[in-house]
């Protein structure tokens, strides 16, 4: 084999070096772009599913909803302001104390109304509620506290995860 | 070894890169194309949403899945909605949390059945075949 020859072919082997890396480089960036476009495609909009859960605290007499004593009728949207306290609040919605920071989360607020009992702050936060507020949802309520019933807005801080 | 025989070694390797390449991408698309996890991530995250909308709602109540779900399998139970095609493995099961509230519990299973119900009972939940 001639120089030219010898040059050729140390030529060709550079560039398949640096055309093996290049290849390798793009079949990764295809995978990974393949799999963010999956990704997407099973993303759900926060705020579907913070509405979804919210209901609970809406609703349920297991959570904050006014419940009548006598008939057992649950009255949604109306809020019984003795139930609204943080132990209620614990009991209704609580993530994995560990990894729970990486789900929904959710510091609540009655407009106007501090929680009872333990009076000791405004908002109710769930067990891994830290204050990142991705979003507000806000919701038209009723308040019964003693014989008295009260419009006003529940706002829901929510914090999808950190 | 002269230049006219390490002239077609070098064609013949280059053609087989190109091949290699075409087809891994082939196989690549394919297989995410062919693949069950989105649709098995798309049902666990839905009967977690259903789970989530039962809960918030007083007195009882069924929702019926608006799909055919005959091939997977579903289990359900008070932390976790797992959903998965028999025969897989453990990896290849799409699993979802779910967070009820104290009293509340969720159980249930479904085996390759076309319908599938969530029905709440008092402070219970569910799965269930639509009758």
């Amino acid at each position: 084999m001639n120089k030219q020859g010898i040059f050729d072919v140390v030529t060709k082997s550079i560039f398949w070096m640096i055309a093996g890396i290049v290849i390798t480089v793009a079949i990764l960036a295809f995978a990974l772009i393949m799999s963010s476009y999956q990704n997407k495609l099973l993303e759900i909009p926060p705020e579907l599913k913070a509405e979804l859960l919210t209901l609970r605290f809406l609703n349920t007499p297991e959570c904050f909803t006014y419940q009548d004593p006598v008939t057992g009728r649950v009255f949604p949207g109306t809020i019984d302001l003795n139930k609204f306290t943080q132990e209620r609040l614990d009991g209704c919605y609580r993530t994995e104390t560990e990894q729970g920071y990486k789900d929904y989360n959710f510091g609540i607020e009655l407009e106007g109304y501090g929680p009872t009992k333990e009076g000791a702050g405004k908002i109710l936060m769930t067990n891994n509620f830290f204050n990142k507020v991705d979003f507000t949802l806000y919701k038209e309520i009723f308040i019964r506290s003693g014989g008295e019933v009260m419009p006003t807005r529940m706002i829901i801080y929510v914090q999808t995860k950190i | 070894m002269n230049k006219k025989a390490v002239m077609p070694l070098m064609l013949v390797f280059e053609i087989l890169i190109v091949v290699f390449v075409i087809y891994m991408t082939f196989e690549l698309a394919q297989k995410y194309a062919s693949s069950e996890t989105a649709n098995k991530v798309n049902l666990a995250e839905d009967v977690k949403m259903m789970v989530d909308a039962l809960v918030g709602t007083p007195g009882e109540a069924v929702i019926e899945y608006p799909g055919n779900v005959s091939k997977y399998t579903l289990i359900l139970n008070s932390n976790h909605i797992r959903v998965f095609i028999k025969g897989d493995g453990e990896l290849k099961t799409a699993m979802r949390q779910i967070f009820l509230p104290t009293g509340y519990t969720a159980l249930g299973t479904l085996e390759e059945q076309s319908r599938l119900c969530l029905r709440k009972e008092k402070q219970q939940i569910l799965l269930q075949r639509c009758s």
